[in-house]
């Protein structure tokens, strides 16, 4: 039952990403209203996926604190979800173009959560951490990484203008994409509310490490992660607040800020003493 | 019975011709007039533009004296040996191709351009309140605003501006968005730098600064443009507050060097600036274009670019009448039942239309 709901979200969220990318292409209207619906249809699913796979899951031993955002594939479905939620909130009515950016890492996100290495099942919870906590750090970890994917996806929108209009030869392309303040503008408003959605993690993480370990802080190297990639977005509003970095600099920031998010979500557990329970195979 | 147009158009006549033949707005009630005392005309609506002189009848009972009575009212207007030889006549479904062909800019010198379709609003109007409309004519110039409409959200004939001045102010869209409350600033006075300004008020922008090396013509610029105006020295602190801003000076050499505008970029913060450069030779050093957050167009550019926009119009010209045939041939049908008596709805709906796209600017 609850792959069936994924499955329905899956083909959703792609049919949106190639209705949008068509819509870039031919600007028919209809063909982003029908994207809009395919995501908010996805939306509907996936939180029923979301509700029926914890109800199923809590009838299990050893998961009274479990929540579907545990394993590899629930952390990548999570991860999709949050960000098209976030481009249904923010962007389906004024910059539908957007979703020709957002939705195909929406897909990729979910495509990435079946390939993953844990499989689909419902992973078991590593000891020690069966706690609400579960149910808090990461959630909240996650929708600051959706806001960081987010800002990457409108940096690039970002950097694709730019370069339309560095060319001197803007095409349709241009005429297609919002004008380059309005995106720079969102940039920084969706990283606004990632860094702090991040700090809130950082600091709930650190006291589920307390209680679970006895300490806030150990230099693991998921930690040193997340602390890069908080120093990188403290950096992005310095320079764009403080410094005059705007433009084409600013955009740069949010695509590499992303790439530092990925790198301590997906490489760093390997290296990760502490929070390397994402890569063990449920049992 | 049925529909007649004779007219005299850009294609078919030089401008020494057509300008004796336009019938300013004013004029155009007691020239319709004019045209019902010949008798021949149930309903008749008169469109004058600087291209295109036309009259569209609807016959008392015979197209063919209709159609000489607005040839003859043609030569009472300006007899010329060319006229007769520059006058077409369309009837029945051609007339109404042909008027749907004008309202969609199928017709005109600038393809898709639109000011057309407001000639044909204004023509219409004109007619009707004069009384001169009637049921054919009514539905006929609704429906070919319609069309002029329909063909431009649905095709990209109008893709693109048609001229430097207007392709410049798309450009600033495509930076700032919305150009409301955007600081505009003219360095320099001359005739190109008024017209896109014009163009850029025209999109309400906020304030317009004219700095001018001799302050007398800043401030007849200024005035003219309900801006202010300020001496030519003031030029490095205006551009610290500027968004946009006009270059059109004489002077030989750049005024704003690579140097100044990396110092003034630096100033604003990044914020994006945005440099129309009209002067020849070019006021604005070319290098400027590749500070980030900085955009120099310069008048060759600003002509590419509407060289290229009138290609891509072109690619485009096949669909859209294909689309303006099919509609006419549909809006034939229904003035021939109206005039049996019958009645056949005409669709608004979009099913036999080509997809829906959003217009551009």
């Amino acid at each position: 039952m609850d792959m069936t709901l994924f499955s329905a979200a899956f083909v959703l969220y792609g049919a949106a990403a190639f209705l949008f990318l068509g819509y870039g292409l031919t600007r028919r209207e209809a063909l982003s209203q029908v994207a809009n619906g395919g995501v908010l249809l996805g939306l509907l699913a996936h939180v029923a996926f979301l509700v029926v796979r914890t109800v199923a899951a809590r009838h299990l031993p050893d998961h009274r604190w479990y929540v579907p955002w545990s394993g590899w594939f629930e952390s990548l479905s999570f991860l999709a979800f949050v960000m098209a939620a976030q481009f249904a909130v923010i962007e389906r009515r004024r910059m539908p173009i957007l979703g020709a950016f957002v939705l195909p890492i929406v897909f990729a996100s979910m495509v990435a959560a079946l390939r993953s290495p844990g499989g689909t099942g419902i992973p078991s919870l590593p000891r020690g951490l069966e706690s609400y906590w579960l149910a808090a750090h990461i959630p909240v970890m996650f929708i600051s990484y959706a806001a960081f994917g987010h800002a990457f996806a409108v940096g690039l929108a970002f950097l694709l203008q730019e370069r339309q209009l560095k060319s001197k030869h803007p095409s349709r392309i241009s005429f297609r994409l919002p004008p380059l303040e309005e995106l720079d503008r969102l940039i920084l408003r969706i990283i606004a509310w990632g860094f702090p959605v991040l700090t809130v993690g950082l600091l709930l993480g650190g006291q589920w490490a307390h209680e679970a370990w006895g300490r806030y802080w150990a230099w693991d190297a998921k930690e040193i992660g997340a602390f890069v990639t908080w120093l990188v977005y403290l950096f992005y509003f310095i320079a764009r607040i403080g410094g005059g970095w705007r433009g084409r600099k600013a955009a740069y920031l949010s695509v590499v800020g992303f790439v530092v998010v990925m790198i301590t979500y997906m490489g760093v557990n390997h290296l990760s003493q502490m929070h390397g329970f994402l890569s063990e195979a449920p049992k | 019975m049925g529909l007649v147009v004779v007219g005299i158009s850009h294609r078919t006549a030089p401008v020494e011709l057509r300008e004796h033949l336009a019938i300013p707005l004013a004029q155009l009630g007691a020239a319709l007039e004019a045209l019902a005392r010949s008798g021949e005309a149930r309903e008749t609506v008169l469109l004058s533009t600087c291209n295109r002189v036309e009259i569209y009848i609807r016959p008392e009972n015979n197209r063919d004296r209709a159609a000489v009575a607005a040839s003859d009212f043609f030569e009472r207007l300006y007899s010329h040996p060319d006229l007769r030889p520059a006058l077409y006549r369309y009837e029945s479904e051609e007339a109404v191709r042909h008027l749907f062909r004008v309202a969609s800019g199928l017709d005109s010198m600038v393809i898709g351009e639109s000011e057309i379709l407001g000639q044909v609003k204004t023509a219409y109007l004109a007619a009707r309140d004069k009384g001169t409309t009637g049921k054919i004519t009514n539905v006929l110039f609704q429906r070919a605003l319609f069309v002029g409409k329909q063909v431009r959200t649905r095709t990209n004939i109008s893709e693109g501006s048609s001229s430097v001045g207007s392709v410049a102010v798309q450009l600033a869209e495509r930076i700032f968005g919305s150009l409301h409350d955007r600081r505009v600033v003219l360095v320099g006075a001359g005739d190109m730098a008024e017209t896109t300004a014009r163009h850029l008020l025209s999109q309400k922008t906020g304030q317009i600064v004219v700095l001018n090396r001799t302050i007398e013509k800043a401030e007849a610029l200024a005035s003219a443009l309900n801006g202010v105006a300020g001496p030519i020295e003031s030029m490095f602190d205006e551009l610290l507050t500027a968004d946009i801003v006009i270059c059109s000076t004489s002077a030989d050499r750049p005024i704003i060097t690579h140097d100044a505008a990396q110092a003034i970029m630096k100033a604003r913060r990044g914020k994006a600036l945005y440099f129309i450069d009209i002067g020849v030779p070019r006021n604005v050093d070319p290098d400027v274009h590749s500070i980030d957050n900085a955009f120099v167009y310069n008048v060759d550019d600003l002509k590419r670019i509407v060289e290229e926009n009138m290609g891509r119009r072109r690619e485009e010209v096949q669909e859209a009448e294909g689309f303006v045939s099919g509609l006419s041939g549909e809006f034939y049908e229904w003035v021939r039942a109206a005039l049996e008596g019958r009645t056949v709805a005409l669709r608004h709906g979009a099913e036999h239309l080509p997809a829906e796209a959003s217009r551009e600017n």
